[in-house]
């Protein structure tokens, strides 16, 4: 290799330092910094203060069960809907128009689908308004609280909404790439009945193949943001609000609360991240 | 039976959005408990035509910093692609491009917006496009490592060899076989900066305005007309593109 050639290929390194690494590194060493005090308008040096009020207040540990309560529950609902829809619709899935209009939903951000779940479901909705003009509802009032409520139904609707179309298709592509058909005919031949191989052929193999997509998902849908901002609950916050909500205040003081929480939230996704490759490498 | 109704509703879910937000953003006045608006216009669309009118900046916006997002990120990662592909530690490079992903995007501008405030770079357009790159870039070198294999490097060997320049190598061997993939990455890097809203929002500081902050600023100041318009200027152009290609533009994905 020339002596110019390796000097290019440095070159081309730094920048993939300097723009994808350096920035998310740096970021974290400063966020560090600041929730022990060592840096921001108001540092003193060294202190656990910070890291004390986030762990004490219990809003953390709220917030990150309340996160992983929504992620597990939006994740669970949206596989087993679209394991369902995969293995039901397979043939409208391969041609015609499911095949097309399927995708249609991944053209939707986070943000738009908020908008969409609050537009339908809050009490002066779309939803509200038809079971009004049917006669179903007497009062607007009466109307249950689907949006802004502490079940986060709102949320958990949209992410799976979001998720389905994408898991459908995932489900679809993996069943086509294994060649499912074709062990289906085995087992129908053994004698097999359709639920046996679902079961035992089908559901294992489909849900191994996609784990790291459903572990991705699930990361996803821990650190969203712009949905329960829409429309989450004032009383439980899901991580990424609290953390933001932290910044915006006008106290100074909570930012480097604000710093510890996004810092522990990284941590706590690297260790699940962790945990799950350590896991699929040993049975893999 | 069930089948097709299950198929229908199921259909019509999937076109629930196209159509309610086309009906809100021709309307005027939508009072409980009338299902639909009261009065149908086209005077929101025709706000998109008002020089220098809030939705038109949006849209442009919108569209310059996805535009030159997808270009950059493409260029760049094909080559750099190249070098993490052939590196000897391959593998470290490759954790180093996935680690931008873990962190939720509005995380990733809470942690990075102290810097971008240091060196002037935030409320600034230019900040906004190298904070979209921290997302995109790596996802194009993670996209290219597909196509950086021994047959690909025999190739261009044996064009180097044959005594072609370097540059005729890549406009006649490289750029040919990995055109379809330069421009699935185009689009799909064009799609991470057109649906971004967290690094937009933190390190535009609220004053680069495309289309996702202009959404959230219509939802909050209860101007439904305008976020279903803006909503659907965001969603129609990926939806055509899709019905054109789907399988080329959402490949891999």
């Amino acid at each position: 290799m020339s002596r110019t050639k390796k000097t290019t290929g440095l070159y081309w390194r730094f920048l993939f330092l300097l723009l994808a690494v350096l920035p998310v590194a740096g970021g974290l060493v400063y966020g560090l910094a600041n929730s022990f005090g060592l840096t921001g308008v108001l540092s003193t040096g060294f202190t656990l203060e910070h890291w004390h009020q986030v762990l004490s207040s219990s809003a953390l540990l709220d917030s990150l069960a309340y996160s992983i309560y929504i992620a597990l529950v939006a994740s669970s609902l949206a596989t087993v809907l679209a394991l369902f829809l995969a293995l039901y619709f397979k043939k409208s899935l391969h041609r015609g128009a499911l095949s097309y209009l399927l995708f249609l939903p991944l053209t939707i951000p986070a943000m738009i689908m908020g908008f969409l779940i609050f537009e339908l479901l809050t009490k002066s909705g779309l939803l509200s308004r038809i079971v009004y003009q049917a006669g179903w509802l007497i009062d607007l009032q009466n109307f249950p609280s689907l949006v802004h409520d502490s079940w986060g139904f709102g949320i958990i609707l949209a992410h799976v909404c979001m998720e389905v179309p994408f898991l459908t298709l995932l489900f679809h592509a993996i069943y086509q790439e294994q060649e499912l058909h074709l062990l289906k005919a085995v087992s129908e031949n053994l004698g097999a009945e359709k639920f046996y191989f679902l079961r035992h052929v089908a559901f294992p193999i489909l849900l191994k193949t996609a784990a790291p997509n459903l572990m991705l998902y699930f990361i996803f849908i821990l650190g969203s943001y712009e949905i329960p901002l829409l429309i989450g609950s004032q009383q439980h916050q899901m991580v990424a609000v609290l953390a933001v909500q932290k910044f915006q205040r006008f106290n100074l003081l909570d930012i480097p609360q604000g710093y510890a929480i996004s810092v522990a939230f990284t941590g706590l996704v690297l260790l699940l991240l962790l945990l799950f490759f350590k896991n699929v490498s040993r049975h893999v | 039976m069930f089948r097709k109704i299950l198929l229908s509703t199921l259909l019509s879910a999937v076109l629930l959005p196209y159509v309610f937000f086309g009906i809100l953003s021709l309307g005027q006045k939508w009072f409980y408990p009338d299902i639909l608006p009261q009065r149908f216009t086209l005077d929101n669309w025709q706000q998109l035509l008002v020089r220098q009118g809030e939705l038109q900046v949006g849209l442009l916006l919108s569209l310059v910093l996805g535009v030159g997002v997808a270009l950059l990120s493409t260029l760049m990662g094909f080559v750099v692609s190249k070098e993490i592909a052939w590196a000897k530690h391959k593998n470290r490079w490759l954790l180093l491009a996935y680690w931008p992903f873990v962190l939720a995007p509005v995380v990733l501008a809470i942690l990075v917006q102290r810097f971008f405030l240091f060196t002037n770079l935030s409320g600034k357009v230019i900040g906004v496009l190298l904070g979209q790159l921290m997302l995109a870039f790596p996802y194009a070198v993670i996209l290219f490592q597909s196509f950086w294999n021994n047959q690909v490097l025999q190739l261009e060997q044996q064009s180097l060899t044959l005594g072609a320049s370097a540059g005729y190598t890549l406009r006649h061997i490289l750029l040919p076989l990995a055109k379809p993939l330069l421009l699935m990455c185009f689009f799909q890097t064009f799609l991470i900066s057109w649906f971004e809203y967290g690094l937009t929002q933190f390190i535009g500081l609220g004053k680069i305005k495309t289309l996702t902050i202009l959404v959230f600023k219509y939802v909050n100041e209860a101007n439904i007309f305008y976020a279903a318009l803006a909503s659907l200027l965001i969603m129609v152009p990926p939806a055509i593109l899709l019905w054109f290609n789907k399988k080329f533009v959402f490949k891999g994905m």
